[in-house]
């Protein structure tokens, strides 16, 4: 046990060497079409291609008309960027995403901070030192400062939405369909509790079990480094965390963790100054609890994997800095 | 942030982190060997507690026995002694829930609270593993600053607690599958409509933490039905922690949990509940909720006002008989072994 996790913190140490996986980069995926995803070496599935037909983006058209501008309100070019998405327009359905991510991010800001000023009012003062009611003063600040930023996106560009069209898990699956990244990773790493609507529609639990290995599959294939992170920590999650949805769907399977450990390893390893040497220990410690089988077959998946999608895409495939399903207030959406 | 200067700082980061791995290696026997025979005399606070199947003569309402009206209405009586407390529930699972479904109160605490120590074993037998990772390299490094030195040693003491609570819970938890832990959801909803009022809480407040919900969308349906009732119902038992709960879904405050979906932002709710609780509150706590009904009663109705200070008062009166609210002032905390 001691040596699985030793091996698993040798590839957590790879992922601080790993270059930036939240590296800009084009953002919004092309909008030329691209039918099939193309044969990959099985992300997300240890038994090959069960995943890969629904892997495979839905029809992707050409764009057919420009976005409407950036900061135009989300209500009123709503049914527009969903009625294209829905026909295969990768742009539109990229920026509904990252639109309406910002405005529940705002949204919900708005309502959290107030929490934490009221929090910041519950201290009896008489009783409190300098120091206390100087942080909770810069607290209070900071609240403010965040609420009127918040309110501003809200009012501007957010204001008059539906409840459903706050709903982002679906559009997050069609964004990801289309190809878009940040969408993947959300989607397929989205907490129960992000979920806005499932309570409604459960049946969104049964696409999830359809399409987010898929989607993972197909992300990693587009050289998608946080998808790498978030497989890696869901096979190699053990306990009961009701929350993760990824985790129910993969279970933990030291093996498949080791795959992807594997894979950030390599990257690690490209670079001059990390010795060779890493991956032989990486493969010695996994040796402690994993045949000698299940390690060649990660061995072999990663190097394919690494050569194929992620040696000419080192900086990762993400738009944003913010972490798997976090907007923030500037964040450009796509284009 | 500058990309350059941020993969440098990760590979230097990184580098540092191979170096602890590498001086580590050599050590870890000797670390495991200290940390498995470390001394076991601290209990987890989670499992501190005296255990609440002391209710299961009571269904766990020794103190509100004149509240409990809503729930009990499908509660038959016990018919038969429960099994020998620490039984493996792999053991005593199939008679315990057969008896919970036809409503017998007792059976489905026991069958909740029996679940949750093994979920919550489960969760620290993982949280064990991954602090190893991080607390026992270190370990071996002679430069340690003292601050570091006790911020470790209260780790391993964080662990120990953990461990021993495994340990504690190994037997109770044998052999139970994945499956039969995941029921902990239907098992926490039986046990909570019978009459259990920390199952209750945990149902509501967890906001469906369910692990087991890919495989069984029916629970959503089944938590949007029974919220509602569920929560009037722990009002009328006076249950504090169900009021704060109420309180900051309505208020919107978590919007995109199941909780919050279900129940909606409704400010003169909020209002109602928050006006509640400030009847039952004292200290710095009065200020929080002052100025959280001044921000929920902007958009209400002068009657909307008097309506919820009107029921607030009423339930206060009925149901809350004096006691005091403070215990959330801070977050309440659920789903945890405390009553254990």
């Amino acid at each position: 046990m001691v040596m699985l996790a030793l091996a698993a913190i040798i590839a957590g140490g790879a992922w601080l060497l790993l270059p930036s996986r939240a590296a800009p980069r084009s953002s919004a995926p092309s909008a030329i079409a691209t039918q099939a995803a193309e044969a990959s070496p099985g992300a997300g599935n240890r038994d090959g291609d069960a995943h890969r037909a629904k892997a495979a983006p839905r029809l992707k058209r050409e764009a057919t008309s420009p976005l409407p501008p950036r900061g135009a309100p989300l209500a009123q070019i709503y049914d527009d960027l969903k009625a294209r998405a829905d026909v295969g327009d990768a742009a539109a359905a990229s920026r509904l995403y990252h639109d309406i991510g910002r405005c529940k991010a705002a949204l919900n800001s708005i309502q959290t901070l107030q929490g934490v000023v009221a929090d910041s009012s519950q201290g009896n003062d008489s009783d409190a030192s300098p120091d206390t009611l100087g942080r909770r003063t810069a607290t209070v600040a900071v609240a403010h400062h965040h609420q009127a930023k918040s309110g501003q996106l809200a009012t501007s560009q957010c204001a008059d939405l539906a409840p459903a069209q706050l709903q982002i898990m679906p559009v997050a699956l069609r964004a990801a369909q289309l190809g878009d990244n940040d969408a993947a990773d959300c989607y397929v790493g989205m907490p129960v509790t992000f979920a806005r609507g499932l309570v409604d529609h459960p049946e969104w639990l049964e696409q999830y079990k359809e399409n987010a290995l898929a989607l993972a599959d197909a992300a990693i294939r587009r050289g998608d480094w946080t998808m790498v992170e978030q497989l890696q920590d869901s096979y190699a999650k053990k306990g009961v965390d009701g929350g993760d949805l990824l985790h129910q769907l993969t279970g933990t399977d030291p093996a498949m963790a080791y795959r992807y450990s594997r894979l950030a390893l390599l990257a690690m390893a490209e670079h001059p100054d990390v010795p060779r040497t890493v991956l032989d220990q990486q493969r010695t410690l996994a040796m402690e609890s994993l045949p000698g089988a299940a390690i060649q077959a990660g061995d072999a998946w990663a190097d394919d994997a690494h050569r194929r999608y992620f040696s000419a895409n080192p900086d990762g495939a993400r738009t944003s800095e913010m972490g798997v399903c976090e907007f923030g207030h500037d964040e450009a959406p796509a284009q | 942030m500058n990309d350059v200067s941020s993969r440098s700082k990760r590979r230097r980061a990184a580098w540092a982190f191979i170096a602890l791995v590498a001086a580590v290696l050599t050590g870890v026997a000797v670390d495991a060997m200290f940390f498995a025979s470390a001394p076991m005399a601290m209990k987890p606070s989670a499992a501190a507690a005296p255990i609440g199947i002391a209710s299961e003569t009571e269904t766990g309402m020794a103190n509100d026995a004149g509240k409990r009206t809503m729930l009990r209405s499908t509660a038959v009586p016990a018919t038969a002694a429960l099994p020998p407390r620490g039984t493996p529930v792999a053991e005593t699972y199939a008679q315990l829930k057969i008896r919970a479904d036809a409503g017998d109160a007792t059976a489905a605490t026991r069958l909740y609270h029996d679940l949750q120590r093994c979920r919550m074993a489960r969760t620290f037998q993982q949280m064990i593993d991954e602090r190893l990772d991080r607390e026992l390299p270190n370990e071996v490094d002679p430069h340690l600053s003292v601050l570091e030195i006790k911020r470790r040693q209260a780790a391993l003491a964080s662990m120990q607690e953990q461990l021993d609570f495994v340990r504690d819970n190994e037997a109770l938890c044998a052999g139970l599958g994945d499956e039969r832990i995941n029921s902990i959801v239907p098992a926490s909803l039986r046990a909570a409509q019978l009459g259990d009022l920390k199952a209750l809480d945990c149902y509501v407040g967890s906001d469906m933490g369910m692990p087991g919900l890919l495989d069984h969308p029916e629970w959503l349906t089944q938590f949007k039905q029974n919220i509602p009732n569920l929560i009037e119902t722990a009002t009328r038992r006076g249950d504090w922690v169900a009021v704060d709960l109420a309180h900051h879904a309505y208020a919107g405050a978590f919007p995109d949990t199941p909780r919050g979906q279900v129940l909606g932002a409704d400010p003169a709710m909020d209002y109602r509940y928050l006006r509640l609780e400030r009847l039952g509150a004292n200290g710095a706590f009065l200020t929080k909720l002052d100025r959280l009904l001044e921000q929920a009663s902007r958009p209400l109705t002068p009657q909307q006002i008097d309506d919820g200070d009107s029921w607030a008062q009423d339930r206060y009166a009925r149901y809350f008989d004096g006691s005091s609210s403070s215990e959330v002032s801070n977050g309440a905390t659920i789903c945890q072994m405390a009553d254990d």
